[in-house]
């Protein structure tokens, strides 16, 4: 990091005409073979107009920026740009951060319905939602199950809770099998879900993993379900968590209850959720608030 | 500003030759170096750099008519070693003459009342109401990661900045490197976005 600051100082000085000539001499010819320094610099020139518009440089940096790149009526306009555009980008982040805690829970919900979506897909979208919430409780059904019967009678104080447990997991599984049958009912073009195409990646948290972007996830066209092993970059204090699918303008495309599983979790949606596009993947401790807790955010692409 | 005489399409293309068997991608790296060159006489404080950009490229072609080699260890560096000579004979004839163009001179010592700028202004007032409207609807169009990496990456100064920005690049797991480029295109698409948009609405 430190090697990256003092090369970032060179090239500002080299930007606002304070390196020597045999100096500025052998910088060029660096970046006229070197494409990602030449990147670097038009760069960095550039953010040196957004730091003048705030303010930021010193006053010798601020008269050698004047000197260099406020020299036309074109550089003045552009920096003033650049202030504008930087008080409208903060005023806006500070606006999303103070509505965030207060949203109401039915805003996802009324934003649902409200997204523009045809009938069939919206059909085929929670039938293959109710598949994913079907899969998912039989699951911990099953590993619930299995629990209890492994401790035996020693436990038998134990293994009431968890029939009990079971019981109740048991009849919200009956009322998604009914649920689930009535969707499918609806909608005639539902395969059956022994034929299911499922294809499966995994995510890890941060904006970007390199600079070519976002991971492309490559989706076949006859997939049905994709399921994204979300990996943990930290421990998380309780393994109840809540999944929400965005699409890169923070609508919501899609929210589950999620459980960790040791350092992943693994979400499975409707392929037909995920078009060709960019999405991000908010993944925080259910209950939690915006602000108080801490999130995984997993940003991806989709490609066909 | 061009110098004297002119070269054949022959020694044209034997410079993209030198650049690149492939047609096509001789013509991308011709670009490139154009680009390069007119920010190094930018950068070294030409006032117009695509003027001395013109000559340093017929310099160089000229010199392949002349059946020059290029023994530099890479052609980009014969364009500037040649951007070099072009630049020492404007330094050199702005010292001889004592010239300094006017929009050399920083915004302090500028004439005080140019008509061409005073025009420009006034037209610029006419479309700044538009402009603020294009702006908010481009930042309310920006994505919100976007939005956030852009204002974090700006929101503090000096030495605190510096140390924002490293946290930052730590925290997306990238270099900082990277980071400033990611940064970099947000606010270029932005402005693109807001100077589409005030051409639309002028239209």
């Amino acid at each position: 990091m430190k090697r990256t600051t003092d090369e970032t100082a060179l090239l500002t000085r080299y930007l606002l005409g304070d390196l020597s000539e045999e100096e500025q001499v052998s910088l060029e010819e660096q970046f006229f073979a070197n494409d990602d320094m030449y990147q670097q610099l038009t760069a960095l020139e550039d953010e040196l107009r957004y730091d003048y518009s705030q303010g930021g440089l010193t006053a010798v940096q601020r008269a050698q920026f004047e000197k260099r790149f406020l020299t036309t009526p074109g550089d003045r306009r552009r920096v003033e740009l650049a202030k504008a555009v930087l008080a409208k980008a903060t005023e806006s982040a500070k606006l999303n951060a103070a509505l965030e805690p207060s949203r109401p829970w039915w805003a996802s919900f009324v934003q649902f319905f409200t997204t523009p979506v045809s009938l069939a897909s919206t059909v085929a979208a929670v039938s293959a939602l109710g598949a994913v919430l079907f899969f998912s409780q039989t699951v911990n059904l099953r590993q619930e199950l299995n629990q209890v019967q492994s401790r035996g009678s020693a436990d038998q104080i134990a293994l009431n809770e968890q029939k009990s447990q079971g019981d109740s997991l048991r009849r919200e599984l009956q009322q998604e099998r009914t649920r689930r049958e009535q969707l499918e009912q609806g909608s005639a073009s539902q395969k059956p879900a022994s034929r299911r195409f499922l294809v499966a990646f995994a995510l890890a948290p941060g904006l970007l993993r390199d600079t070519d972007g976002p991971k492309r996830l490559r989706v076949p066209a006859g997939a049905d379900e994709v399921r994204l092993q979300l990996d943990l970059k930290a421990p998380v204090p309780s393994p109840d968590l809540r999944a929400s699918l965005q699409n890169l303008e923070g609508q919501e495309l899609w929210s589950q209850d999620a459980k960790a599983a040791g350092s992943a979790v693994t979400l499975v949606l409707p392929a037909r959720l995920l078009p060709p596009g960019d999405y991000m993947v908010d993944l925080k401790g259910r209950g939690a608030t915006a602000d108080g807790a801490r999130s995984n955010e997993y940003y991806f692409t989709v490609v066909r | 500003m061009a110098d004297p005489g002119s070269v054949s399409q022959a020694a044209f293309d034997r410079l993209l030759q030198t650049l690149d068997a492939d047609r096509e991608q001789a013509g991308l790296k011709y670009e490139a170096i154009r680009q390069k060159l007119t920010n190094f006489f930018r950068w070294r404080g030409c006032s117009d750099p695509e003027d001395y950009v013109d000559v340093t490229i017929d310099r160089v072609t000229r010199r392949f008519q002349e059946g020059a080699e290029v023994h530099a260890r890479d052609p980009y560096l014969y364009f500037h070693g040649v951007a070099l000579n072009v630049l020492r004979e404007h330094w050199k004839k702005v010292q001889k003459h004592s010239i300094t163009a006017l929009d050399e001179l920083p915004p302090s010592q500028s004439p005080a009342e140019d008509p061409v700028v005073q025009r420009e202004e006034a037209a610029e007032r006419q479309t700044n109401e538009l402009r603020l409207d294009c702006l908010n609807g481009c930042v309310d169009a920006l994505p919100r990661p976007q939005l956030e990496m852009l204002t974090q990456y700006h929101q503090e100064k000096g030495g605190t900045k510096i140390a924002q920005r490293n946290e930052l690049a730590r925290k997306l797991d990238i270099p900082l490197n990277a980071l400033r480029i990611r940064v970099f295109r947000i606010r270029g698409d932005l402005e693109s976005c807001v100077g589409t948009c005030v051409k639309n609405g002028q239209r």
